[in-house]
């Protein structure tokens, strides 16, 4: 944990129960200070507006441990504070895993995770880390220990909370364990490359291999620069990845497919390990400067149209990286001017493509208003969220 | 069944509802009345005595909106038989309430008595030939009350002659015939159709058979399904004495639904000490005019080679020949005999037309919904010829391609087979 | 709320004149005349659904569009008057059966698909149509919907969405709530709100998921943006019969451990595959006391591979016979059989009680047993089949309808059936809701606390407590 993050707080805490949480939890709502619940506390500052009453920091980091395995039925029971990384050791031992790839998993927690409904990595074929939760427990702001779903993947028992938190910054309620459907680990991941001369092109090539019958999980494209050296070819501008996963014979067959494809094209090509090939990727992403960074989605019927403004409008970018599968790009400008400039353009053409901007500061949703207000009435769990503050951010009437 | 089992049949529905994937009124109406688990319902909370039959004009209206078409009971995993289960409870409306009019006039008057049915035949064919029916088309007189409007519309083209009327000069003597049939030319296909029973009467007699015409009473399908057994059984024994005098072969009709009827009597007169055994052995002899073709002559050997029609033909499967008599294949097949045909299936080819015989007049609007969804199923296939087996389905799919314009021929199979036979 | 009517003799009898109130009046202003429906036989026609409930609507409307719903749930709103969603009525737990009259929303008449969007791989829909009218347009598009319940003929999206149903692929693709993209719902007070993929403006976490399995107790879904699912390239049907249930389990393990996650895998108890011989002309060997229907998709280069695996493991366990569906006639008759199970209950005894409990995979053959040995205990038939993959049991209690005494010891033994399954820890429901059915069942798999908290945000979204009252959740109100 970073000093700086823990000296942004009036105390931490570092809670190793259910129980605890909600002590402190109680104790922070009658002294009328502001909880803030975090995993490791990678993002927190992220999110971390004015400080406007005393705030306390709630670091989940101890309440770690992995509760329950059950293999057969194909699920696994943790507390949220565990790391991802911790996770998937674990049940590598049942020759489980649970399908999500994310930066800096020895740190981030799966409470943390579902709290920013953070991107995974081959989202496209596997969906998100919240989409696995078929239980949770969670601590309100009232300091009540609530249960949601249960241990089977068949249950209508009630209403569906599950999911409530998914995205939710910590400012509804703090998980504290979570039931998680899993995937027996597959034979076989590999990433197939394509050395491409730019965006345009390397777009084409991956709408042609889209109509194809492929056990593909994730369609992505991004950019060589200085900073951004995966050396699996010489010379090559940008590369075209494809993540494919399956039984041995499934995949064999299709990096055949995505072969032919390559000499169709004429472009160079090569295969990687997909988990070599995310751990190469993940540990350049983190050396990145991200201090001006643009990322958004786009609906992918406008996918070509962004692809080739974006090229047109990044001269100096650091970095560029396309998700095709979801339609989501990343963008890393050396100066602020650069961001600027590219957000203007961007903007303009918004509302046609139907994009998201991440730097566009969105209207809280009136149903989540209504739910977090009555949840919430002392407004005590992080009430100076950059997102999701009532005082703070744009409420719509 | 008996009426006093009809509780207990009504009980065994689980309610699961999948017929309202089939059923043709649900899919017109989309209301729960109109769909086998809702009318089933309402008849049991009447028979448990909560609500008396004929006292609820909505009751009366689900009951007898039912097309009695039968595919939900295909379609039903207990398979239920509704469309009995409507018949009887149509039974007990008649006993509440008396016949409707619509029944005192069309089914007691005019299909239970052969005079007044020629009588009506020739008043409308007197209408359509003379300048009567133009005059009254003019005069907007019709659109007053739409009802009888529908009824002008539907009303198909009257041939000059009834069949029987015809059947004098077309009857041959054969040498040493296969088979002795006695065909049954029931009162749709006699006043409306005649040129089917005509070409029905010349393949037979092609086909080596000694073909004799009883003078039919109606086969009584309309009454039964109007819950008027009595006068069904009547009927039926009439018949049964009438085809029993002679000793045939087989019984053979053009018409699915007098063939679907006449099959049944064996049930319908199961109780009847006299007719029991006469009854089984009429029904046993039936047989459905393609069914017979097919199965038993060598059709097949006296198809001209040379004799090749370039259309394209789809089928319409009668409800009371598809699920009636469990024939698929035997219309498909002489289709599918003619030189040069295409043949297309189209999509729900077995799903009622909505004609159900007189369901077409009673139950206008309904019916049309459902024809609707017919003809566009037929437009589909880009067919240029339909055909079907049953006068009533021809009907209505005969108003239905003047109602959407489509330049599509009707046809009973037996017609195109004619026309390719050898001399 | 009373309907007004005057009685008129007439010569046949007496006919019920009904007069329309106000209330009345009003809606039909709101939907026209030949959407509303009145007359108490109409009523009566929309008085139950596929359980053994029956409670009588005032009034039946059948919008057309999400305009007319949001009026008319205003109109209900104002007047206090309970109002109640219904798709196909073919919940088994009671959940569209009306219990305090009020208005019925029949959606039958909205049943559009508004758009196919190929591009993001989803699809728009009204909540009206049908599961099987769904996936008979995606088809041509080589798509499916993956949630594909055994009543996909007749219930309908909005239904699926409002019970999270499951279905017989769920154990590799996920149930309705693993499929639904975004909503638009109309809330309690008639305000609607955009969920998910559907809402492009908001900040918001995950709003979707909560309504889905909501019963329509949350809001009313007249939209829903749904995820596509690709067809797969290869399918392999296999049954095998064992002569006890303990070796059908161990297949199922065994299958399962071999890494292979098939699509489906049901085990039909003696009971069920001699009724459907019987009255479905099902084509299953009559000596066997548990049936194991396992459906394998893939590629075609893998699928040999997988479905010699899955014989392999039937053998290994003592199949007395095993086969393999290979054209699309066998399997979908395989699949018909399984799928009519409901409704051949009817021959079995005059009343069924069906549960749907749900356990852990590992549980299954003590579930399994144990509600033998109720059975027994009680002097009651079970018919017990499970949906082996992912822990669903659907136990069928067959009792004499005539039988007051038969009826109590039904009740006892389902009573029972759920505690088990909570006390192995599982779920009162794994698909069928809880509707009317299980709302005493509540308090024994959720605590106090885990009640109030879902009572607090039902009184968030809707306030008079007027949507679906009755259901899920036992609320005092003055409806």
């Amino acid at each position: 944990m970073d000093v700086l993050v823990a000296s942004r707080f009036s105390k931490m805490y570092y809670p190793s129960s259910s129980e605890e949480v909600r002590d402190i939890v109680n104790i922070g709502r009658e002294n009328d200070f502001n909880i803030i619940p975090m995993g490791n506390g990678t993002l927190v500052c992220d999110y971390l507006g004015e400080m406007v009453k005393p705030s306390i920091g709630l670091c989940l980091r101890k309440l770690n441990r992995v509760m329950e395995v059950n293999p057969r039925n194909l699920t696994v029971t943790v507390e949220a504070g565990i790391t991802l990384f911790k996770l998937q050791s674990v049940l590598r031992n049942y020759n489980l895993w649970l399908p999500v790839l994310s930066t800096n998993e020895s740190e981030r927690t799966i409470g943390g995770m579902l709290a920013e409904n953070a991107r995974n990595y081959e989202k496209y074929g596997h969906k998100n880390i919240g989409d696995y939760v078929i239980g949770l427990e969670f601590i309100t702001a009232a300091g009540l220990i609530i249960k949601t779903g249960g241990k089977t993947v068949k249950n209508v028992a009630g209403y569906d909370f599950t999911h409530l938190l998914n995205g939710s910054l910590g400012t509804l309620a703090i998980a504290t364990k979570v039931t998680l459907k899993l995937n027996p680990q597959p034979e076989v991941r590999k990433t197939f490359l394509y050395n491409i001369p730019d965006f345009v092109y390397g777009n084409n090539v991956i709408s042609t291999i889209s109509k194809m019958s492929l056990a593909a999980v994730s369609y992505h494209m991004f950019q060589l620069t200085d900073s951004f050296e995966l050396n699996y070819f010489s010379n090559a501008k940008a590369v075209a990845a494809i993540s494919i996963e399956g039984s041995k014979s499934v995949v064999e067959n299709h990096l055949v497919k995505l072969s032919t494809v390559a000499g169709q094209y004429r472009i160079g090509q090569a295969v990687i390990n997909s988990c070599e090939y995310w751990d190469n990727y993940s540990t350049q992403y983190e050396h990145i400067d991200m201090k001006y960074k643009l990322a958004g989605s786009v609906n992918k019927k406008y996918l070509p149209q962004i692809i080739k403004l974006i090229t047109e409008l990044v001269h100096y970018p650091i970095g560029v990286f396309f998700d095709i599968g979801i339609g989501y790009f990343m963008i890393y400008f050396s100066k602020e001017s650069d961001l600027k400039n590219a957000e203007v353009k961007i903007s303009q053409v918004s509302v046609k493509y139907q994009m998201h901007i991440s730097t566009t500061r969105l209207e809280i949703h009136p149903l989540y208003q209504s739910i977090k207000i009555k949840m919430d009435n002392m407004n005590c769990l992080f009430s100076n969220n950059t997102i999701f503050s009532l005082e703070n951010c744009l409420i719509k009437e | 069944m008996i009426a006093s089992d009809l509780l207990e049949e009504l009980n065994k529905c689980t309610r699961c509802g999948f017929c309202q994937e089939v059923c043709p009124t649900y899919k017109a109406e989309l209301t729960e009345g109109s769909v086998a688990r809702g009318r089933i319902r309402l008849a049991k909370i009447v028979e448990e005595g909560n609500y008396i039959w004929s006292r609820h004009n909505t009751l009366s209206k689900y009951i007898n909106d039912c097309l009695l078409c039968g595919a939900c009971v295909s379609n039903c995993p207990g398979a239920i038989p509704t469309n009995e289960l409507m018949i009887m409870a149509r039974r007990k409306i008649n006993q509440h309430s008396g016949f409707s009019l619509f029944h005192k006039i069309v089914y007691r008057g005019a299909l239970s008595d052969q005079k007044k049915l020629k009588l009506g035949r020739k008043a409308m064919r007197f209408y359509q030939a003379t300048g009567i029916r133009a005059i009254v088309k003019n005069t907007g007189f019709l659109g007053l009350i739409p009802a009888i409007k529908a009824m002008e519309e539907r009303m198909p083209d009257i041939p000059k002659k009834a069949f029987f009327d015809i059947l004098p000069d077309l009857k041959v003597e054969q040498q040493s015939p296969k088979y002795r049939l006695g065909y049954f030319c029931g009162c749709a296909t006699n006043s409306f159709f005649s040129d089917v029973a005509v070409s029905a009467t010349n393949v037979l007699q092609k086909l080596n058979c000694q073909v004799t015409f009883p003078r039919v009473e109606c086969c009584g399908e309309p009454h039964k399904s109007a819950g008027d057994l009595e006068e069904a059984k009547r009927l039926a024994k009439k018949n049964i004495d009438l085809f029993l005098r002679d000793s045939f072969d087989y019984i053979v009709t053009d018409c699915a639904t007098c063939g679907n009827s006449l099959k049944k009597y064996g049930e319908l007169l199961a109780d009847d000490e006299e007719y029991r055994e006469k009854s089984k052995l009429f029904s046993s002899l039936v047989y459905d005019l393609n069914q017979f073709v097919v199965q038993k002559t060598a059709v097949l050997q006296k198809v001209n080679p040379n004799k090749s029609k370039q259309i394209t033909v789809t089928y319409h499967s009668p409800c009371h020949e598809v699920r009636g008599q469990k024939i698929i294949d035997a219309p498909r097949d002489i289709l599918q005999m003619i030189p040069g045909i295409s043949f297309v299936e189209m999509e729900d080819a077995d799903s009622c037309c909505g004609g159900a015989g007189s369901y077409g007049f009673s139950h206008h609007r309904i019916s049309l919904k459902i024809l609707e969804s017919k003809m566009e199923k037929v437009k589909a296939t880009g067919a240029n010829c339909l055909a079907t087996s049953c006068p009533a389905c021809m009907m209505q799919l005969s108003y239905g391609i003047r109602h959407s314009e489509l330049k599509i021929k009707l046809v009973h199979p037996i017609q195109l087979l004619e026309m390719v036979l050898d001399q | 709320m009373e309907l007004k009517g005057t009685i008129k003799p007439t010569r046949k009898g007496v006919v019920i004149l009904v007069r329309p109130n106000d209330l009345i009046k009003r809606l039909i202003d709101i939907v026209g005349k030949e959407n509303l429906l009145f007359d108490i036989i109409d009523l009566e026609s929309y008085a139950f659904d596929g359980s053994m409930y029956t409670g009588r609507p005032d009034v039946v409307a059948l919008p057309e569009n999400m305009e007319q719903v949001v009026q008319i749930v205003k109109v209900a709103g104002q007047n206090g008057v309970a109002i109640l969603p219904r798709g196909a009525g073919t919940s088994l737990s009671g959940g569209a059966v009306p219990l305090f009259g009020g208005i019925v929303l029949g959606f039958s008449r909205m049943k559009r698909i508004l758009e196919i969007d190929l591009d993001n791989e989803r699809v728009i829909v009204e909540p009206g149509i049908s599961n099987l009218d769904l996936q008979k347009m995606l088809k041509k598009y080589n798509y499916i919907f993956a949630p594909d319940p055994a009543s996909m003929k007749v219930c309908t999206i909005g239904g699926n969405i409002a019970e999270n149903a499951g279905g017989m692929h769920c154990l590799k693709y996920g149930n309705t709530r693993d499929h639904v993209l975004g909503l638009e719902i109309v809330m309690a007070s008639g305000e609607v709100i955009y969920t998910g993929d559907l809402d492009n403006n908001y900040a918001s976490p995950n709003l979707t998921t909560m309504f889905c399995g909501s019963e329509g107790t949350f809001g009313i879904i007249t939209k829903a943006m749904l995820r596509l699912t690709r067809m797969t390239e290869k399918v392999g049907t296999l049954l095998a019969v064992f002569e006890n249930l303990e070796d059908a389990g161990n297949a199922v393990s065994e299958i399962l451990s071999k890494a292979l996650v098939p699509t489906s895998l049901e085990i039909l108890n003696d009971v069920i595959t001699r009724s459907l011989i019987k009255y479905m002309n099902a084509d299953l060997p009559s000596n066997g006391v548990a049936t194991l229907l396992v459906e394998v998709e893939g590629y075609e280069v893998e699928l040999e591979d997988q479905m010699a695996k899955v014989m392999a493991s039937f053998t290994a366990n003592n199949a007395i016979t095993s086969r393999i569906a290979r054209d699309q006639k066998e399997r979908s008759k395989l699949w018909e059989a399984r799928q009519g199970v409901n409704g051949i209950f009817g021959h079995l005894g005059s009343g069924q009680l069906v549960q749907d409990p749900s356990v852990p995979v590992d549980k299954i053959g003590q579930m399994m047993r144990e509600t033998a040995r109720i059975g027994e205990k009680y002097g009651l038939i079970i018919c017990q089949t499970c949906h082996a993959g992912d822990g669903n049991l659907h136990p069928g209690i067959m009792y004499d309808a005539n039988s007051k005494e038969q009826y109590t010891k039904a009740e006892e033994a389902s009573d029972e059936i759920l505690k088990i399954a909570i006390s192995l820890g599982g779920s009162i429901s794994g698909e069928h809701g809880i509707g009317i059915e299980k709302l005493r069942f509540m308090p024994l798999q959720f605590s106090e606390n885990d009640l109030g908290f879902m009572e607090s945000i039902k009184r968030i979204l809707d306030p008079t407590l007027i949507l679906n009252h009755g259901k899920i959740l036992n609320l005092q109100s003055n409806i």
